[in-house]
Formats: C-alpha cells, sequence, structure tokens
C-alpha cells in the first residue's frame, strides 16, 4: 500500500516541487510522482467577469508565459464573438508568439540547462548553474543571455512595456508593429542566429556523451500531441491537433479547437489537485501523452523554411518512429530556435505587420469558445462558457505541465530505477531526477511568484508507506 | 564599472495581483513610485527574471520589496542582501540575490543591495489583500522611503 | 453684477457673486481637487472631495456648491484638509472592489489619479468587499458596479445633458446602487438613447465601452465641454 502524500498550503505556497518514490517489498522502485501545484482555484475567481477581460486577467497566472495566454484568451474569445481575425493581425500574434519562444527556450538552454551539460551531472550543486557556466564559458552565457533579450524585446515592440502586455485582444491585437521595430528586429536577426546555431552544433557535438542519459532520462513509449498546420507541417499557433504514436502513426489529424473534448479527457487523481489529460481513444493511464517542443517535431512532417527543414529531419532521423528520448527535448527546443528565427525573419518582410486593420468588432455569437495554442513547453486551452452577454459561467484551462504530469511522473521513476540503491536518496540520482525534470521546462509558476524559485523535495518511501529519506535541494 | 551618482537607485517590487497577499511587493512599490525623491526608479514586476540584471548593475542602490511566506510572526523586515550564486532549482529564476550576482558576473557590478519584505497572510485566488497583508504595505511603504532617503542623503 | 473680493490661500481675488468658491478658485489658478463635479451639470457636492476652510466657519465646506463671499479667507491646503481628503478617497477604495490591475480604465482613472495625488498607500478601513454585479446586457457599453463611486456624474449627465434621466439611484448609504430605468438591466432601459454621454463622464472604469481590456478605457470628456458650449452659448468649437 503506497502512502498518499498530502501537500500542505504552505508548502505550496513556498513552492516545493515534491516528488516521492516508492519502493515495493523488494526494495525496488515501484513508481515516482512528480506533485504539481494546483490550478483549480484560477477558474473559479474568473466566474462572473466579462470575457474581454480575459486576456488580461490569465495573463498573470503566470510570469513565465503571459503571452501563451493571452493568445490561449484572445483566441477563445474570437470563437465566442464567431470572427475569423484578419490576416493581419494574425501574422501580429504570431510574431509575438515566436518572440516569446525565443526567449523561452533560451532561457531554459542556456540559463537552466546547459550548466547540466557543460560542466556536468556530478560537478558541485552550487557551481552547476548559470553562474558556473558563465566562469567556464563568459561567451557562451552572455551570448544565451541576449538571445533571450531578443525574443523579449520583440514582446516589448508589440506589446509595449508593461508587466502584462494585454495586447491580443478577442477579434485581433491593439495595433501594429512600427518600421523602427522592424529595423531593430532585422539589425539583431543575424546575431540571433549565429547564436542559435552555435548551441545547435554544440549540443549536437556532445549528443555522443549523453548516450547513458539519452537512454536513462525518460525514454519511453508514448503519445505525443500538438497543433500541425493544414499540411502536417510545425505549427505554434493556428492549426490542429495531431496525435501521434511512439512509433509515429498519426492517431488523430486536424482536431478544431472547439472539439477538444471528442479526443481529450480529464482524468483526476487522488493525490494530486491537477487534472490528467488523455487521449480518449486509449482511455487512461494508457492515453497520457507528451506535450512540448519533442512532442511538436514529432507531430510535424516539415517546417517552412530550407534551413529550419534540415534541422527537423536530421532530428528525426534519431528515431525510425517518434523521438521518444525525454533528454532530447533539448535538442527540439534548440531546432524550434531555428525554426522561431526563420519564421520571424519571414514576418518582418511582409508588410501586413505594419497594417492597422487589426481587430474586429462583434458582440456575443457563440455561447463558447476554446482557443489553443503552442506555449513554449506545450499545447494550452483556454474553454470559456458564457451567458448571451459574455460575462463568464465556466472557465477551464489545460496547461502544459499538467498534460506532461504522467510522463514527468515516467521520466522520475526511470532515473530512480537506475540510481537509487538501498535506502538513501544520492546525490548522483537528485542531480539526475533534477535534471530529467528539467528537460520538460515544467512551469509550476501558475500560483504565486515565489514559485519562481522552485526548491525540489524528494521522499523516499517505503512499500509500507513510511518515509525512508527525504532531501530538500533550494 | 561602477555606477556613478548620476545612476538611479532602483526600487523593485514584485508579486501577483490576484493572489491575495502576494500582491503586497507592487502595492507597496506602486505607492513609493508616488512619493519617492528624485533619483528613484521604481519598477514592478510580476517574477524576478534575469533581464533585471542590467538595470541592477547600472543602478546605485537596489532595494527589492516583496512577499514574505515564513517568519509570519514578524513584522515588515528590512535587511541588506548579499549577492548569491546558486542556481534556480527547478523553478525559472531565483530571488533578488540571484539577480545580483548576475549583475555582477554579466556586468561587472552589483550595487549595494536591500530587501523589504512583507509578511503575508494568504495567498489565495482574489485580487483584494488581507486586512494585515494592507497594513504591512502601508509600513513598508513607509520603511522603504526611509531608507530612500538615507540612501539619497549619503550620495557623494 | 456684483463683484465679491475674497482671499484664497492668502490670494487676494475677485469674482461674480453668483460663482462658487471652486470656480473662482480654478480662474485664478488654484487647483481643488474634485470628483463628483463635471462641467455642464448641476454640482451636488457629493464627494466631498473639495471641501476647503473658510475662516471664522466652524466645518469644512464644498466648494463646489458654496458661493463666494464678501472678505471671505479661503484655504484649500492645510493638513487638517489634506488628512479628510486623503480619507475620503481611502473610503471610496474600501467601499466597493477596485482592482486597478484588471480595470479597463487603469491608467486613464480619476479615482487613480486621486489616490495618487494624496499620497494613498492603503485604506485604514476595513474593506466592505460587497457582492456587486456587471451589466453588460447593453449592446455598446456595460457597467461594473464594483468600480462605482456613486459620483452621480452618469445620472446629472444623462437628465441634464441628453435629457433622457435612464440612469439614478436606488437604496440609501453604502447600499445605494446606480439602476438603469425602473431597476431593469442596461440593454433593457427604453430610455435609454445609447449616446454614450454617461461613459464619457464616468471618472472609473463603472462605465465603460463593452470589448473594453485591461487598461484600453480612455474617457474624453472634451467631448461633453463640446455639447456644452454648443447649447449654452451657441457657440460649436472643439
Amino acid at each position: 500500500m503506497s502512502q498518499r502524500i498530502v501537500i500542505d498550503p504552505v508548502t505550496r505556497i513556498e513552492g516545493h516541487a515534491k516528488i516521492s518514490i516508492q519502493l515495493d517489498d523488494q526494495g525496488q522502485v515501484e513508481g515516482a510522482r512528480f506533485h504539481v501545484t494546483e490550478f483549480r482555484g484560477f477558474e473559479k475567481f474568473c466566474l462572473g467577469r466579462p470575457f474581454w477581460e480575459m486576456p488580461g486577467i490569465t495573463a498573470r497566472i503566470c510570469g513565465i508565459c503571459p503571452i501563451s495566454h493571452i493568445l490561449g484568451s484572445a483566441k477563445a474569445g474570437d470563437a465566442i464573438l464567431a470572427v475569423k481575425v484578419s490576416e493581419q493581425a494574425n501574422k501580429l500574434r504570431r510574431l509575438m508568439n515566436l518572440g516569446q519562444y525565443v526567449q523561452s527556450h533560451a532561457l531554459s538552454f542556456f540559463h537552466l540547462s546547459a550548466p547540466d551539460f557543460l560542466l556536468g551531472w556530478d560537478s558541485d550543486p552550487a557551481s552547476r548553474n548559470v553562474f558556473g557556466l558563465i566562469k567556464a564559458n563568459p561567451d557562451l552565457a552572455r551570448k544565451g543571455i541576449r538571445l533571450r533579450q531578443f525574443g523579449q524585446e520583440i514582446i516589448s515592440l508589440l506589446g509595449g512595456s508593461k508587466i502584462h502586455p494585454a495586447w491580443a485582444v478577442p477579434g485581433g491585437v491593439r495595433g501594429p508593429l512600427t518600421t523602427e521595430g522592424i529595423d531593430w528586429i532585422k539589425d539583431r536577426l543575424p546575431e540571433a542566429n549565429e547564436t542559435a546555431e552555435l548551441a545547435l552544433t554544440l549540443f549536437k557535438g556532445m549528443m555522443g556523451k549523453f548516450k547513458a542519459e539519452t537512454q536513462i532520462f525518460g525514454n519511453f513509449p508514448s503519445l505525443f500531441m500538438s497543433l500541425v498546420g493544414p499540411d502536417g507541417e510545425w505549427e505554434h499557433h493556428d492549426g490542429g491537433l495531431r496525435f501521434v504514436d511512439a512509433a509515429g502513426n498519426i492517431l488523430a489529424d486536424h482536431v478544431a479547437a472547439a472539439d477538444y473534448q471528442t479526443v481529450i479527457g480529464e482524468a483526476v487523481e487522488p493525490w494530486s489537485y491537477l487534472k490528467f489529460p488523455y487521449f480518449k481513444l486509449m482511455g487512461y493511464p494508457a492515453g497520457g501523452y507528451r506535450v512540448g517542443p519533442l512532442a511538436r517535431l514529432n507531430c510535424a512532417e516539415h517546417m517552412q523554411t530550407p534551413r529550419a527543414e534540415r534541422e527537423l529531419q536530421e532530428f528525426k532521423s534519431l528515431s525510425s518512429g517518434s523521438v521518444n528520448n525525454t533528454f532530447l527535448y533539448h535538442y527540439a527546443r534548440l531546432v524550434e530556435i531555428i525554426a522561431a528565427l526563420d519564421a520571424i525573419e519571414r514576418l518582418v518582410d511582409d508588410p501586413d505587420i505594419l497594417s492597422d486593420m487589426v481587430r474586429a468588432d462583434a458582440g456575443v455569437n457563440n455561447l463558447r469558445g476554446v482557443g489553443i495554442t503552442e506555449a513554449p513547453r506545450g499545447t494550452l486551452f483556454h474553454d470559456y462558457t458564457v451567458n448571451r452577454d459574455g460575462l463568464l459561467e465556466h472557465v477551464n484551462l489545460i496547461v502544459s505541465t499538467g498534460q506532461n504530469n504522467l510522463a514527468m511522473n515516467r521520466t522520475v521513476e526511470q532515473i530512480a530505477k537506475h540510481y537509487v540503491h538501498g535506502e538513501k536518496i544520492e546525490e548522483g540520482m537528485l542531480n539526475r531526477v533534477e535534471a530529467g525534470i528539467r528537460c520538460y521546462d515544467p512551469c509550476l509558476s501558475c500560483s504565486t511568484h515565489a514559485i519562481g524559485q522552485m526548491p525540489m523535495e524528494v521522499s523516499l518511501l517505503a512499500a509500507n508507506g513510511s518515509v525512508l529519506d527525504t532531501v530538500a535541494r533550494g | 564599472m561602477q555606477a556613478g551618482s548620476a545612476a538611479p537607485i532602483l526600487v523593485i517590487g514584485c508579486g501577483n495581483a490576484i493572489r491575495e497577499d502576494d500582491a503586497a511587493g507592487l502595492c507597496a512599490v506602486e505607492a513609493v513610485e508616488a512619493l519617492a525623491p528624485a533619483g528613484v526608479q521604481c519598477l514592478v514586476r510580476h517574477q524576478l527574471l534575469p533581464e533585471l540584471a542590467e538595470p541592477i548593475s547600472q543602478s546605485r542602490a537596489v532595494v527589492f520589496v516583496d512577499a514574505r511566506a515564513d517568519r509570519l510572526d514578524q513584522p515588515v523586515i528590512v535587511e541588506p542582501l548579499a549577492s548569491d550564486p546558486t542556481g534556480a532549482g527547478l523553478g525559472h529564476f531565483g530571488g533578488g540575490g540571484s539577480l545580483l550576482a548576475l549583475a555582477e558576473a554579466l556586468y561587472g557590478h552589483a550595487p549595494p543591495a536591500w530587501l523589504v519584505t512583507i509578511p503575508g497572510a494568504s495567498f489565495g485566488f482574489n485580487t483584494e489583500m488581507t486586512d494585515a497583508g494592507r497594513a504591512g504595505v502601508h509600513e513598508a511603504v513607509r520603511r522603504t522611503l526611509e531608507l530612500l532617503a538615507e540612501l539619497a542623503a549619503a550620495q557623494p | 453684477m456684483a463683484v465679491k473680493t475674497l482671499t484664497i490661500d492668502g490670494k487676494a481675488i475677485s469674482a461674480r457673486e453668483e460663482q462658487t468658491i471652486l470656480q473662482a478658485a480654478r480662474e485664478n489658478g488654484i487647483t481643488i481637487p474634485t470628483l463628483c463635479q463635471l462641467n455642464g451639470t448641476s454640482n451636488i457636492g457629493a464627494c466631498r472631495l473639495c471641501l476647503v476652510e473658510v475662516a471664522g466657519v466652524p466645518k469644512l465646506l464644498p466648494a463646489c456648491v458654496t458661493l463666494v463671499g464678501e472678505g471671505m479667507q479661503v484655504s484649500t491646503d492645510s493638513e487638517k484638509i489634506h488628512e479628510y481628503r486623503k480619507m475620503i478617497v481611502e473610503l471610496l477604495f474600501a467601499e466597493r472592489n477596485h482592482v486597478c490591475a484588471a480595470c479597463v480604465e487603469n491608467g486613464h482613472c480619476e479615482l487613480q489619479d486621486l489616490a495618487i495625488s494624496v499620497g494613498m498607500d492603503h485604506s485604514r478601513y476595513d474593506y466592505m468587499n460587497p457582492k456587486c454585479a456587471v451589466d453588460i446586457t447593453h449592446k455598446r457599453y456595460g457597467i461594473d458596479h464594483n468600480r462605482c463611486v456613486l459620483c452621480g456624474r452618469c445620472v446629472r449627465v444623462c437628465d441634464e445633458i441628453e435629457g433622457a434621466h435612464t440612469w439614478d439611484f436606488q437604496g440609501r448609504g453604502a447600499n445605494t446602487r446606480t439602476i438603469s430605468d425602473m431597476f431593469v438591466p442596461w440593454g433593457q432601459a427604453v430610455s435609454c438613447t445609447s449616446c454614450g454621454k454617461c461613459v464619457q463622464a464616468c471618472p472609473t472604469g463603472a462605465i465603460f465601452r463593452r470589448g473594453s481590456t485591461v487598461a484600453e478605457m480612455q474617457k474624453d470628456r472634451t467631448r461633453l465641454d463640446f455639447i456644452v458650449t454648443a447649447r449654452e452659448k451657441k457657440q460649436w468649437i472643439a
């Protein structure tokens, strides 16, 4: 009998990522759980508000990916208005999302993960961080930070420098880019491209060194889900949902946002406040799926620019079916930076992004609206039901970390099976569990800002549920 | 590089405006902004993220104002903040100490820093703070303004 | 036309006898904060923000409804007045649910500006957190009672300038609510001409253009001034 873990409210606020590892009667690892903070209170909180306010309100859920919430919310709003946003507005929204990909992926790679690769998993955790990286390779660290800035600046050029640019609105966006903005982006693009290529070359060059990690850090068959374009191309904002299995077979395709519940169910577990989405045709938990960069590359058949296409096909050649190794989320992230930079380059040459015909005006024409967007860390759903006046009556949000939760559990389990020996949690195991979770770049800052700094607490539980060992790392 | 005397004093408030007392840092800094002496620059952020390292490195002093979920028996605390070159754990970025370390490592200068923390009574989903949280904000504004007056007076 | 001479903050000024202290002060470049006052509509002295001290009068007087008098010594700037103004703004905030961060008017709000100008950083009074509805039944506009300060500018602009009298008050004290027609949803108020004057008149985000998102609402009071000038002076000047 395994013990049920109760996450007390104070712990939630302090934002410990709680991980429990369950042993069986023989003292072997039986399973693992990554406990994610709850999300439900937010959905209740919005009820009674006009849906027009939701981009501004939902942006406050999260300090890490406010843009995804703004875009998801605006798209749900489009559906309630029953409008198709203008081509110009959509291009501007896409540009903002691409800026977000660059900044978010750059933060994940250079700040959070590169220290693991470059300094080694067994190096001192006190210096296995961005500061250690700056010491070891100051040039790379600085370049990474400039790349993140480049993405951030695109967001600011569009949405203004306010904390939460509620710039995408139901019906379109508030305004276009300026010629000065375009000039700035064009000016900085070559440097961004150079840094992205440098990181990709660096990672590919080190792949040989990571054979063990590639095999152990969450290497298991699963389904993958993401948006894809009409021709099965890589998508980050439009298109329909596609599910592929571990062998690369397409199980569902071009599912429209409004129909998401025909393919996705949501299970609940007594040990977590989070919902567990699954692919309905396969039931729960077999229908658990992964989202995010790895899923998007597994679902996409091709990219839209020659450089990105080359990188995608090289990535896909790693496996005859889907690439199932969680460790390769890092690789996928770098390919996506390249794809995003190519897409940005195309958009800044498009006169549409200077157009002021960017906002459709309409009343409430549907009582329900679903908006789906690909956040950097995975697919995000905003599902609103309103009354005839547009006041919210029901809100359902599905976030990427919830969708990846089962996969994170399996990743921790796999790592634990390799590195847990006996009844003590050892340093090497802890480092690798941390790195395994980091592959998903999970964002748990959906609650308070304090969770931006997320200490980790790992517990080892005996078959009878008693705690054998607990290690916290801040 | 040392920030000169013309460099601003930076006040950074962070928190989440829809999580009750978590908003305390934001509210306090918004009030400080209206009352602060010349040469003080105020910023409010949902979370502390690495891009703040650059303005921090260019400032003469920096004051972080934030809600606190521990030491709830104590009132508003004003304390010096040291640079802290440890990582972010599993999260996306660390606290003010990390930012100071980053400012130092990347831009060669970390100014003297203080941390003003306001005890929070509750962090649920709500746009209103608790009465205790509001009283804390009031106190934090007063203490921050005192600190700023001292820092401004100490100008070389 | 009789002329009165008086002093405001020590400055000797002359004013016409039918002028209020507020009008006389403004003509002489002396600022007195106001909230319920709206050019072109009657003054009701409801918000009390324009309270001033008059020598020899034991209580504070609202400048918007107090006529000038010969030899009056008016003070608009004392510690007592500042304390009162701050208290009034704090009470306004405590009475309803004002959430600037998510408000359509954020950054353009008269209440927000007042809070900054009186140096308010929090309210010393317990927040009442009343349950207030949002009414967006009207085709073009909405009213969020959470943000209403009961200044009555919408009521007067609708009655006195548009002539429709769609808006009025119901209830007393803290339970007062701004209502349309005989307490029907705004969308069903047949007297409403959808002219939008109340939207421009509202000092906060309480009355807004439907579909507005955070910080997007910016009221244009000059539209009302234009209409009033046109009507009263037969001058059509923008």
